[in-house]
């Protein structure tokens, strides 16, 4: 079974432990809600867990400390479970017909791509060059080596980014007792699994369960971004942080309440500490706050449950590393006697953009248009300006490249964009007339 | 339409040699697997050439590899496979205690050089 069974073990592990520390954050979600949430703060655990061994002891294998940690916080969960009270719920009422055949795509979706991610062992350009080599260097030296930021040779492998990913792969090789890079690949199908069932969780907690199995059956089977290309990248890491911190904003909106900012801050650390488009989807949804909080609400709470952990995150990376220079844009494009040159390769983005990434999703983008001109309004259309305000800073970073307009529109727009389709979901998800 | 839209995009015909990949664990390990995937679809004998580099040196090696630069994967492949060992490009082989010439056979004339599998190793 090579490291299939112990990738299997340390999944579990990872969402167990998510589920033991989140007990109160969690309480009054739907189960395929804190399915999520287990997994995103088990994973953020793990990475954490995984650092402060290698840190305190380079170089030692940390597999059995560990493991006895992760074990502890496991049997927590079940003292726990032991201990509450469960009052017997009314049985749910059984699921409509169309609501279980949504749900039946989502789980072929999520079948397909399990089939698709763990054919061969995980080779994409970037994860071989970024997150695979980070993750394997640091399962193999146990360590954070100075170098994953500092050699002038691997400038390619983008030490200005977070390392959650690299953190989790190294620890889920820890579990695997070496480094099998298809049991690995584990981890995408269940995010992907993880991110529909938080659109479908947070939908059918609002009495919306046929509109959160549509948006379930959309995201699993949104191949463009649950692609061969993107297993061993970040991208569908950060699509399930990207929805729970869109869920957890709704629900800031909705109402204040402790366990609400809680998910909102661990959202937030999340998206951050897995890829720089994480923390721009941060900052933005703290914009976003600022501006159409409801009245009478205060701004502070939210706005710091949305903040702190992105500075926090900012700050012990540049502790640990010091300052790294980000190669891929070219800010002094910024400066007044710049600006005109700027404005130009704005425009080339656009251009580039709408004669090319535009034309070949037509189809999709036209049918979306359609359903928001024959659908009304709901509560969650207030994800949309976030979710364009992201979108126009993408065009605006297409433009800034250092290597060229054209490279990075056709590199990077298309495949980041669609990281933005989960969250989307949830607002084309509530907007669907529950029957 | 975003379904079929979805659909349309997703390669049903890979299904035909990926089923059978997904549901095959007990062998080949997945480092035998990687060299005959799509990672060295530009060039399988490299995969060949850099399990031998990778047999011949120590983990904590710092390797120089020379090898083609017409594709961007030569260094990604190299840095990926070695590590945890630090590979680095041909500006610092004189500086290095290994060298690494992937199909090039003139290396051999060169003092403490030995032939791998794939090409030529020089160890300092």
């Amino acid at each position: 079974m090579s490291g299939l069974g112990g990738v299997l073990v340390g999944l579990s592990a990872a969402a167990l432990s998510g589920l033991a520390l989140g007990h109160g954050m969690l309480s009054g979600l739907s189960k395929a809600e804190k399915l999520a949430w287990s997994l995103a703060l088990g994973l953020l655990v793990q990475a954490a867990l995984f650092l402060l061994l290698v840190t305190l002891r380079p170089g030692a294998d940390p597999a059995l400390s560990f493991s006895l940690i992760c074990a502890a916080l496991v049997a927590l969960l079940l003292r726990r479970r032991r201990r509450a009270e469960t009052p017997s719920r009314p049985a749910a009422p059984p699921l409509p017909f169309s609501v279980r055949w949504l749900l039946a795509a989502a789980g072929a979706g999520v079948a397909l791509f399990l089939i698709v991610a763990v054919s061969e062992p995980m080779w994409t350009t970037d994860y071989l060059a970024v997150w695979g080599l980070k993750a394997k260097t640091i399962f193999t030296t146990a360590s954070v080596p100075a170098r994953l930021f500092h050699d002038p040779e691997t400038p390619w492998s983008d030490p200005e980014y977070p390392l959650l990913l690299p953190l989790d792969l190294a620890a889920l090789a820890v579990w695997a007792r070496g480094w099998d890079d298809r049991a690995l690949a584990l981890l995408y199908p269940l995010c992907q699994t993880a991110t529909a069932a938080a659109a479908f969780g947070f939908l059918a907690r609002r009495g919306r369960v046929l509109g959160g199995a549509v948006a379930a059956a959309l995201v699993a089977c949104f191949f463009p971004l649950y692609a061969p290309a993107h297993v061993g990248m970040a991208e569908i890491v950060l699509a399930l942080g990207l929805v729970l911190l869109s869920t957890a904003l709704l629900d800031a909106f909705e109402a204040d309440s402790g366990a609400a900012r809680a998910r909102l801050a661990i959202a937030s650390l999340f998206c951050v500490a897995t890829k720089l488009e994480g923390a721009l989807f941060a900052d933005l949804a703290a914009l976003l706050w600022l501006v159409a909080r409801p009245r009478g609400r205060a701004w502070a709470p939210v706005l710091a449950a949305l903040l702190v952990p992105p500075v926090a995150h900012r700050a012990l990376m540049y502790l640990a590393r010091g300052s790294v220079p980000a190669r891929d844009f070219d800010v002094a494009l910024l400066g007044p006697s710049r600006w005109g040159q700027w404005l130009g390769r704005i425009a080339e983005a656009v251009s580039r953009i709408a004669s090319v990434e535009v034309v070949a999703a037509a189809i999709p983008l036209a049918a979306l248009a359609g359903f928001f001109l024959v659908t009304r309004r709901s509560f969650a259309d207030r994800l949309l300006p976030l979710l364009g305000a992201q979108v126009v800073v993408y065009v605006v970073a297409c433009s800034l490249s250092a290597f060229g307009v054209v490279w990075l529109v056709t590199a990077w727009f298309a495949q980041i964009t669609w990281t933005l389709f989960p969250p989307l979901t949830v607002v084309l998800g509530a907007r669907v007339v529950e029957t | 339409m975003l379904a079929a839209a979805s659909a349309a995009s997703f390669h049903w015909r890979s299904l035909s040699w990926r089923w059978p990949g997904a549901m095959k664990w007990s062998e080949p390990s997945s480092e035998e697997l990687r060299a005959k995937g799509t990672g060295f679809g530009f060039d399988p004998d490299y995969a060949v050439f850099l399990k031998a580099v990778r047999a011949s040196t120590p983990p904590d090696a710092t390797v120089s590899v020379i090898a083609p630069r017409t594709h961007e994967l030569y260094v990604y492949q190299a840095a990926f496979s070695l590590a945890p060992r630090r590979v680095v490009g041909p500006g610092e082989a004189a500086v290095v205690p290994f060298v690494a010439f992937y199909k090039d056979d003139r290396a051999l004339s060169l003092p403490k050089s030995r032939r791998i599998s794939g090409g030529v190793l020089i160890q300092r």
